[in-house]
């Protein structure tokens, strides 16, 4: 129940989210493209120091195309572990993130949340909360509230 | 114009981007009585080639100037298999007798164009990456670091991925180095990359 709320809510806020997917030409810019190419890699078990790169310049873009290329799709505990690895590459260098306002994780904490929400085991749901804590300081102070009253917002719907 | 005399004249000239490369002739004309002209030549260099100064293997870390990390993040899964290095390239300009001289100029960007192994593409800035050593331009002697380059995984594994690298200088690109990398690794702890010529290392 909780997932299917946290999936509507994502729908609502998100462009190009189940209800318009089908009227939308497939996602093809380059964020995407190279979000696609690491969760290959990633389900590889491998990383080339080309795509950390790449990722590392995008930091909360790679989430948006996370997003997209997500939409639509019952998400698998892999689907997650690799997502999470992404989200760490994205941001594991912020002075490297090319636009500032990619710097703060709204779109990133946005998707941990829809995350927590799936029926996962407690290893994963630990690394989701990791994740979130290594994040958590690089929200602004307004972010941080808005993060913080969605927080709230999700115990009060369970 | 930097300084004037009764005799002499003296000018900067920035030469442009997409001048003709190689010998040009400067001409100094005067119209006093009687008008003299005067001709010199000039090199113009463009980047033609890279020559490899140096390989580091970046070792296994987490901070720093690591490589492979031990373990993926959050996890206890390992992922010290594979190899990252540390590439330091001169960029060289055209001329063959006696040999290729290099550019000292820190105008240049260092872009690369990638054909990864699933055959998408991409391509980027080399530097600025996590590396200390990588910048967004060449330094003033006309190096740059490319860095990390290699692959890192939870298993063995063997990769090809190729790189293009060009090099920007305003508004014109040269395309002067293909990167045919094979990448491998046989066990956790060692990786091996080479292009098949003068970029190979192991651990």
């Amino acid at each position: 129940m909780r997932a299917a709320l946290w999936l509507a809510l994502l729908s609502a806020l998100v462009p190009s989210m189940p209800g318009q997917r089908k009227d939308l030409p497939p996602p093809n810019n380059d964020q995407v493209q190279t979000v696609r190419a690491a969760l290959a890699e990633v389900s590889k078990g491998l990383y080339t120091s080309w795509t950390e790169k790449e990722l590392a310049r995008l930091g909360d873009a790679s989430s948006v195309s996370l997003t997209k290329l997500f939409a639509g799709k019952e998400l698998t505990p892999s689907d997650v572990d690799h997502a999470l690895v992404i989200i760490g590459l994205s941001f594991a260098s912020p002075e490297l993130i090319q636009d500032s306002s990619d710097r703060q994780p709204r779109t990133t904490m946005f998707l941990l949340k829809s995350f927590e929400a799936l029926p996962l085991d407690t290893t994963m749901k630990q690394r989701i909360a990791k994740t979130r804590e290594m994040l958590l300081p690089m929200l602004s102070s307004a972010a941080k509230k808005d993060n913080a009253s969605l927080t709230r917002g999700a115990a009060q719907q369970d | 114009m930097k300084s004037t005399t009764a005799t002499s004249l003296v000018v900067d000239l920035a030469v442009a981007a997409n001048a003709t490369a190689g010998n040009n002739t400067l001409t100094v004309h005067s119209s006093g009585s009687p008008p003299q002209t005067a001709t010199t030549t000039f090199f113009v260099q463009v980047p033609t080639k890279l020559s490899v100064l140096s390989i580091a293997v970046l070792p296994t870390g987490t901070s720093g100037d690591y490589g492979c990390q031990p373990t993926i993040p959050n996890t206890g899964i390992l992922s010290d298999y594979g190899i990252m290095i540390d590439i330091k390239y001169q960029v060289l300009d055209q001329q063959t007798q006696p040999q290729p001289q290099p550019i000292m100029s820190t105008g240049m960007i260092p872009h690369e164009h990638i054909v990864h192994a699933d055959g998408t593409s991409s391509d980027g800035n080399i530097g600025p990456s996590r590396i200390s050593t990588t910048s967004l331009t060449t330094d003033s002697s006309g190096a740059f670091h490319d860095a990390p380059v290699g692959v890192c995984g939870t298993d063995t594994f063997s990769v090809s991925i190729s790189q293009d690298i060009s090099l920007i200088v305003g508004n014109a690109s040269f395309t002067i180095r293909h990167n045919p990398f094979s990448i491998s690794s046989t066990g956790l702890g060692h990786g091996s990359i080479t292009n098949g010529s003068d970029v190979s290392a192991m651990r």
